[in-house]
């Protein structure tokens, strides 16, 4: 098995009323192991249901969708579960912590889903905060924090139960410019270390920085990088 | 799956917002606390009145006789040893009662208090003690001793600093001895069971000069001959009066079972009424619940999208309710237990919270959040996560 992601001619239709809408209109991606990849397009392109899919939270109308060997398109609601705590590390654009818990809980949370003792978990918590700079923000609530410090919590918290793929959603959306580039910074240091990186966003700088670019329109590729076109081109669409 | 770490998820959430948790607690303390106030102290009530009967002896049968108009149809006292000679089998002692209003005077101390014409039967039968000196015996009673003994009542208020046994007092006039002080029965206050005079029966028909009964009790050789007595007594009296309206036979047995039926219906209403308001709180509960689970809407999709199974939204959210119902249920105990206990005393009956009581009440607090909790929880779980996670 060499692909972490392998979609194969994946639909998703809504119904809207008595029409039928297709978000995405058979895709099909694979995506490497330890591969750095963009997914761009504009909003209503299909992009989002298209991160919905490969973070399974949600599941395609029809096509199969393997991620890290399994066959997640047809699993019930508990495995996916199960997927997403262990296979996926997500990072939204919102950061979506818990604001009533310290970052210490909030990355501690995955943890806990997955059953993990209490010494264990603690050690696994201390190094996630520890890689991203955050060791003496432990026993910070979110609003204490800076927005550039609470996405860290959030990578914090995706990285810990230490997942194959990290799925980042507009991680520099909600950020200034410097925040923004720090995370982007922190996010090809974690490719460095191995991680697989699928980054979501519209802002074609940010998408530039992967070693690929997928553009969605309609819910269809119109562009991939891999296939010899030119990173450059994509900006240009 | 692991229930630690729900419970410590849930304090947090609850501690989180003290007032609002507090406030849907609000109902369940209430409820809790009522039903233990409320049986507590009716069963202290009934329990008390209970003690008496029981303490007037529970196999005797008392006899009122009211006589018939326009006749002369009477029972004497030599009917009635007529009657429980005839009936030895069953009957043990019969315990006359001649009684009237006397005036007892011991030197310059008039007081007027109740004169008891009996035997020596009634201590058994009326689990009547004296505290100080002796029971009329049956030897006073055959040679018509002029003996007395008194109440607590009559003691106070006549022998305030001196030891009133074999002193000398006069009832009507005529002079008695005092052997004997009788326990104290209620509260020592005027016109109770403690402002009494016990003399012999034989004595008493001298000094009122009046033979015939009023009322009298028969003494059973058991409690299951009590209702065989009955019968026969039934049967006896009918003959000498001809009328049922002319006497009036009850057991204590009877009484207590009454009682008791009464105090079991008190019981269950008072109980039922409290556990309405415990299912109002239990409402209340799941009101906040649902609104909480809106209100976390994104917080169950962030919950799911790190890996949350539907099971472990729908414990935590569980947990949650019956949390608050639970720590509603012990502060209900708390509340409760004490107000059993400061109305008990400032009503003066013992009232107690039973152990049954406060299991009862906390199990119902407790099912009343399960219950109430299931619904919420079970939105929360079913919440898709792309959804959870777009709303604001």
């Amino acid at each position: 098995m060499d692909r972490l992601i392998s979609i194969k001619n994946v639909f998703k239709t809504y119904k809207m009323g008595d029409i039928e809408v297709n978000a995405l209109n058979g895709i099909t991606l694979d995506v490497g192991y330890k591969e750095f990849i963009s997914i761009v397009g504009p909003s209503g392109s299909g992009k989002s249901t298209l991160m919905n899919v490969i973070g399974c939270l949600d599941v395609p109308t029809s096509g199969d969708y393997y991620l890290n060997g399994e066959d997640v398109s047809k699993m019930k609601e508990k495995q996916l579960a199960k997927v997403r705590n262990r296979t996926i590390g997500f990072i939204f654009q919102g950061f979506n912590l818990l604001s009533k818990l310290t970052a210490y809980e909030n990355v501690e949370l995955p943890l806990i889903y997955q059953g993990i003792g209490y010494g264990e978990r603690k050690t696994l918590v201390m190094k996630a905060l520890e890689r991203v700079g955050l060791e003496n923000r432990t026993h910070h609530k979110p609003t204490e924090l800076s927005g550039g410090q609470q996405q860290r919590v959030a990578i914090a918290r995706a990285l810990a139960s230490r997942p194959p793929l990290i799925l980042a959603d507009e991680p520099t959306g909600n950020l200034d410019s410097k925040s923004g580039l720090e995370v982007m910074k922190t996010l090809h240091e974690l490719h460095d270390e191995g991680k697989t990186i699928v980054l979501i966003t519209h802002d074609n700088d940010i998408a530039k920085q992967a070693d690929r670019i997928v553009r969605i329109g309609d819910g269809e590729i119109t562009f991939d990088s891999k296939n010899g076109e030119e990173i450059s081109e994509v900006v240009t669409q | 799956m692991n229930f630690i770490q729900p419970f410590k998820m849930a304090i947090k959430s609850i501690m989180g917002s003290k007032k609002r948790s507090f406030l849907t607690m609000l109902g369940i303390i209430i409820g809790v606390a009522s039903v233990i106030a409320l049986i507590g102290l009716a069963s202290g009530a009934t329990g008390s009145v209970t003690d008496q009967l029981e303490g007037m002896g529970t196999n005797l049968i008392n006899v009122g006789v009211t006589g018939r108009n326009n006749s002369n149809r009477k029972v004497s006292l030599k009917d009635i040893q007529d009657f429980a000679n005839d009936n030895t089998d069953i009957v043990q002692a019969v315990i006359p009662s001649i009684s009237g209003n006397i005036t007892v005077k011991y030197g310059n101390e008039n007081l007027a208090s109740t004169l008891e014409g009996t035997n020596e039967h009634y201590e058994t039968a009326r689990n009547t003690k004296p505290t100080a000196g002796r029971f009329i015996s049956a030897l006073d009673v055959e040679q018509r001793q002029n003996v007395a003994m008194i109440g607590t009542y009559v003691a106070n208020e006549l022998f305030p600093n001196e030891d009133p046994l074999n002193k000398e007092i006069k009832l009507n006039g005529e002079i008695y001895y005092i052997i004997g002080v009788i326990e104290e029965k209620s509260s020592s206050v005027a016109k109770s069971t403690d402002d009494k005079v016990y003399i012999p029966y034989t004595s008493a028909v001298r000094l009122m000069q009046n033979a015939n009964l009023r009322s009298f009790a028969i003494q059973a050789v058991s409690p299951e001959a009590t209702d065989a007595v009955m019968v026969e007594l039934e049967t006896f009296l009918y003959k000498v009066f001809g009328t049922k309206d002319a006497y009036s036979i009850f057991n204590q047995k009877d009484i207590l079972k009454t009682l008791g039926t009464m105090t079991a219906m008190l019981n269950t209403m008072l109980g039922g009424i409290a556990g309405i308001s415990l299912v109002v709180g239990g409402i209340g509960i799941m009101n906040i619940m649902l609104v909480s689970v809106t209100e976390r809407t994104r917080e169950i999709g962030v919950r799911k999208a790190i890996g949350a199974s539907r099971g472990s939204i729908l414990v935590q959210f569980l947990i949650e309710a019956v949390v608050l119902s639970g720590l509603g249920g012990i502060v209900g105990v708390a509340l409760g237990v004490s107000l059993v206990k400061i109305l008990g005393t400032l009503m003066n009956i013992k009232a107690a919270a039973s152990l049954n009581t406060i299991m009862l009440a906390f199990g119902f607090a407790l099912a009343v959040g399960v219950f109430f909790g299931i619904s919420p929880a079970n939105k929360a779980s079913k919440l898709r996560p792309i959804e959870a996670l777009r709303s604001e």
